[in-house]
């Protein structure tokens, strides 16, 4: 075969090598796209009706629903006379309580499949007496959660703005940490630079690029090192002190800043509120298996000052550990690994369960009991 | 530097580059060598000292075997043996024998003190190949180098460093002495290895190491067949791991104009323990079997003798891998499996003998015996890869035990370590059923490009996140 023959072959070969990466791409890559200000929630959101898919740990696609509520695509406007009563699935409609779940990427859940999400599993096991609306998003944190509270609790509906009806706020706090921030009461939120070109790009061409540009070890952009290195062990220690993130603050610090964004969030809203405590324990660190909860003394502090605020706590400690006992574990994927990362299936159905034990046994019963004494 | 960096791909664009300009022979290997010095101070600098002392000394003695008589060409011979096996001993092994006279004292209430020594990297491969080269000029096999830098530059030419192959001096100085000619082919088959290699490095054995580092971790945790799997998992990783550094390092040799011999012939189609050992890391095997079984008598000196020789043999292979009693008694292991298999050997040619005679030897009878010979050879292999990843030997002993006896724990099958090893098996049984003109992508078919383009689009998008050493960098 000549020469020009085969930079032929090649040309149109590498052509047919490109349209197949591209073409199975989506089996294997994350989708990336442009989130956008939701009006009535106040932030970033992903857009209404696009499918948002990730690939790593649990493989699975997120429908996103209105609000930007990944994998629930119904909720009661504050206008709405009958719950659920707009062009609604059977289930919703009969849904006479709306809760509002606030949490990061563990109850934002992408990696499982719509129907277990929490916000699903929620409707499910009320019997569709509960419908939850998952306003949670990856990396969020309480100043997030109380700015989007303070948004909805300002909405105008002369204006037009109707805010979603909101019986109670649900926390999922599997972090503490999320709690243990400076009080932040004006968050701007503005697209990443370069965020645009999600819509236009192929994820391909993103995770490419990404993949090139990033540094996989720190994340950061890449830095090629091309002098030698006078002390190889010295070097490697930077390497694996470098990715450790320490929290922020001394216990004291930590403390305070807890008792005050509790005392923002009693400050901004008169709807009863619920905390579900379900950190990332127990976890395999190492080869090891570790129950112990590192932020078990912040959650001391954390149940006492929601107790004065009349705010159940839920601690769903030794129901996860229950579950590893018994050889389930509630975080993990096959895809992944158990005892670390996201709950799974099961994680979100214990949760679950404990929101819909809590709500109807104690926030809505003592809700029942306030109106009929009234 | 380390073959999947992208900072090694644009020095190697580089050195290409600078090679082919290069217009004399001296130029050249001063090139080359100045390279492969920058590629090792690139990891750790200081000890380029080491490198180039472990060099001086063999040029020197070398040159003095070949020209002393008698006694004086053994003097030389123990200075160059004693200085490279004193370097390895002290690197590799001084802090092995000192934890473990430690732990031997402890229980009487002596105490050693602790050494902190760093194991400079591919000390182990450029030491046996110094020590092959002496070896030879001592026997007459070989004439020492005269010109300094050429000999420098066998010692430590950069796609060989630091994990080999172990080229040996009569293979790659020859190649040394001329210009090497320019081909557009060659070229061309010796990126394909890289790209091989690097496709078997990060996209396979990467992801197999993924799991298996969580379960070796904390064997414990995990129930037997998860543990089975983590072991084949292994087996995967550390067999795509090292062969794909040597087909980056052979195509790396390639594309400069040299050839490296084979390190690797699909070891997992044996259906022997023998047979592995001549198809894994085949430049060490060849060296153990040269240098040490040989000159300890090889199989000349009676059954029991050679059985001797054989397990010592790979008892030292297997304290050559790491300085810890599971590398001993991972050698142990395959030595006695290597005398097992030599008295099956035996015993099979005397069926076939007797089989002969009667002819009854049929086709399913052969197929038969070497089914059964292939499931032996990979449950020794596979049993015997618990105790080379193992930490310790307890934990190797432990998660056998585990294996054996069966445990509950976690169950775990993850779809993608169970596809790579699927792919495994597809790619030595596309290999055993010799398409494998196929497989290295022929310039000329129309398959290479869209295959080529696929490998590479893989390695960019698919690539595990993280930093992954080559296995037999730590050796």
């Amino acid at each position: 075969m000549g020469w020009p023959r085969v930079l032929r072959n090649w040309i149109l070969g590498s052509l047919v090598g490109v349209c197949l990466l591209t073409v199975t791409s989506p089996i294997f890559l994350r989708s990336y796209q442009t989130r956008q200000i939701d009006p009535i929630r106040g932030v970033l959101v992903l857009e209404t009706g696009t499918h948002y898919r990730w690939r790593s740990e649990g493989y699975a696609t997120t429908t996103i629903g209105p609000l930007g509520m990944p994998g629930q695509n119904r909720y009661r406007s504050k206008i709405d006379p009958v719950p659920g009563n707009v062009n609604q699935p059977a289930d919703a409609r009969v849904a006479d309580r709306q809760v509002i779940l606030w949490g990061d990427s563990q109850l934002e859940g992408v990696c499982v499949a719509d129907r277990d999400k929490i916000a699903p599993q929620v409707l499910r096991q009320s019997r569709g007496r509960i419908n939850a609306l998952p306003f949670a998003s990856s990396g969020d944190n309480c100043n997030d959660w109380l700015f989007q509270i303070r948004h909805l609790e300002s909405l105008d509906p002369a204006a037009g703005q109707t805010a979603p009806a909101v019986d109670a706020h649900v926390f999922l706090v599997t972090e503490i940490s999320d709690w243990t921030v400076p009080v932040e009461r004006r968050l701007e939120f503005a697209l990443r630079p370069g965020e645009r070109v999600f819509d236009r790009v192929p994820a391909v061409v993103l995770q490419a690029a990404r993949n090139l540009w990033q540094d996989p070890l720190t994340g950061q952009r890449r830095r090629l090192r091309f002098m030698p290195c006078w002390n190889s062990t010295a070097d490697r220690g930077e390497l694996l002190t470098s990715g450790r993130g320490d929290s922020k603050g001394s216990f004291g610090e930590r403390t305070d800043w807890l008792a005050k964004q509790l005392a923002e969030l009693n400050t901004i809203t008169k709807q009863p509120c619920c905390f579900v405590y379900a950190p990332k324990s127990p976890a395999i660190i190492e080869g090891q298996l570790k129950s112990a909860d590192d932020w078990a003394a912040e959650f001391v502090l954390f149940s006492a000052i929601c107790d004065r605020y009349g705010w159940p706590v839920v601690d769903l400690r030794d129901l996860m550990q229950q579950s590893v006992a018994q050889g389930a574990w509630p975080r993990g994927f096959d895809n992944g690994q158990f005892g670390v990362g996201h709950y799974n299936q099961l994680g979100n159905q214990i949760i679950a369960q404990a929101i819909v034990e809590q709500l109807e046994t104690e926030l809505f019963s003592q809700a029942v009991n306030t109106q009929a004494k009234d | 530097m380390i073959f999947t960096q992208l900072e090694f791909l644009l020095f190697l664009g580089v050195i290409l580059a600078a090679t082919w300009a290069c217009r004399s022979l001296r130029q050249r290997h001063a090139l080359l060598l100045v390279a492969s010095y920058y590629f090792y101070a690139y990891w750790d600098a200081r000890f380029c000292g080491l490198l180039l002392f472990s060099t001086v000394v063999d040029y020197v003695a070398a040159r003095r075997i070949a020209s002393a008589k008698g006694a004086g060409k053994r003097w030389w011979l123990g200075i160059s043996l004693g200085s490279n096996l004193g370097l390895l001993g002290f690197f590799k092994y001084c802090n092995f024998f000192v934890e473990s006279a430690a732990e031997l004292l402890g229980p009487l209430g002596l105490s050693t003190g602790t050494l902190n020594i760093i194991l400079p990297v591919g000390i182990s491969f450029y030491t046996f190949q110094t020590l092959s080269y002496t070896l030879d000029v001592f026997r007459g096999k070989l004439k020492p180098e005269r010109n300094f830098v050429t000999f420098a530059l066998y010692v430590a030419f950069f796609p060989q460093l630091v994990a080999g192959p172990i080229v040996r001096a009569s293979e790659l100085l020859p190649q040394f002495s001329r210009m090497p000619t320019r081909s557009g082919r060659r070229f061309y088959s010796g990126s394909q290895c890289v790209l091989r290699g690097l496709v078997k490095k990060v996209l396979l054995a990467d992801r197999l190491g993924e799991f298996v580092d969580i379960v070796f971790a904390g064997p414990e945790l995990y129930d037997s067949t998860t543990l089975w799997l983590a072991t084949l998992a292994y087996a995967g990783q550390i067999y795509y791991d090292f062969s794909g550094y040597t087909d980056i390092a052979i195509g790396v040799a390639k594309m400069l104009g040299y050839r490296f011999p084979r390190n690797f012939r699909h070891p997992y189609l044996a259906t022997s323990p023998a047979q592995f050992w001549h198809r894994w890391h085949m430049t060490l095997s060849r060296w153990l079997r040269d240098y040490l079984y040989i000159p300890l008598g090889g199989s000349r000196c009676g059954a029991l003798r050679t059985q001797f020789n054989l397990t010592l043999t790979m008892f030292l292979g297997g304290l050559w891998h790491g300085a810890a009693w599971h590398f001993a008694f991972w050698g142990l292991w395959h030595g006695m499996a290597l005398s097992l298999g030599r008295a099956g050997a035996w015993f099979r040619k005397k069926q076939e003998r007797q089989a002969a005679a009667s002819e009854t030897k049929s086709l399913p009878a052969i197929l038969f015996t070497r089914v059964i010979g292939w499931l032996l050879t990979m449950l020794v292999v596979s049993l015997g890869w618990v105790l080379f990843r193992a930490t310790s030997l307890d934990q190797a002993l432990q998660m056998l035990l585990r294996m054996v006896a069966g445990g509950d724990g976690i169950h775990w099958m993850p779809p993608l370590v169970l596809g790579v090893l699927a792919l495994m098996v597809v790619e030595h049984l596309v290999w055993a059923t010799r398409w494998r003109r196929a497989m290295r992508l022929p310039i000329d078919q129309w398959y290479s490009p869209v295959a080529t383009t696929l490998l590479i689009g893989a390695l960019i998008l698919y690539a595990p996140r993280g930093f992954s050493p080559f296995v037999y960098f730590q050796f």
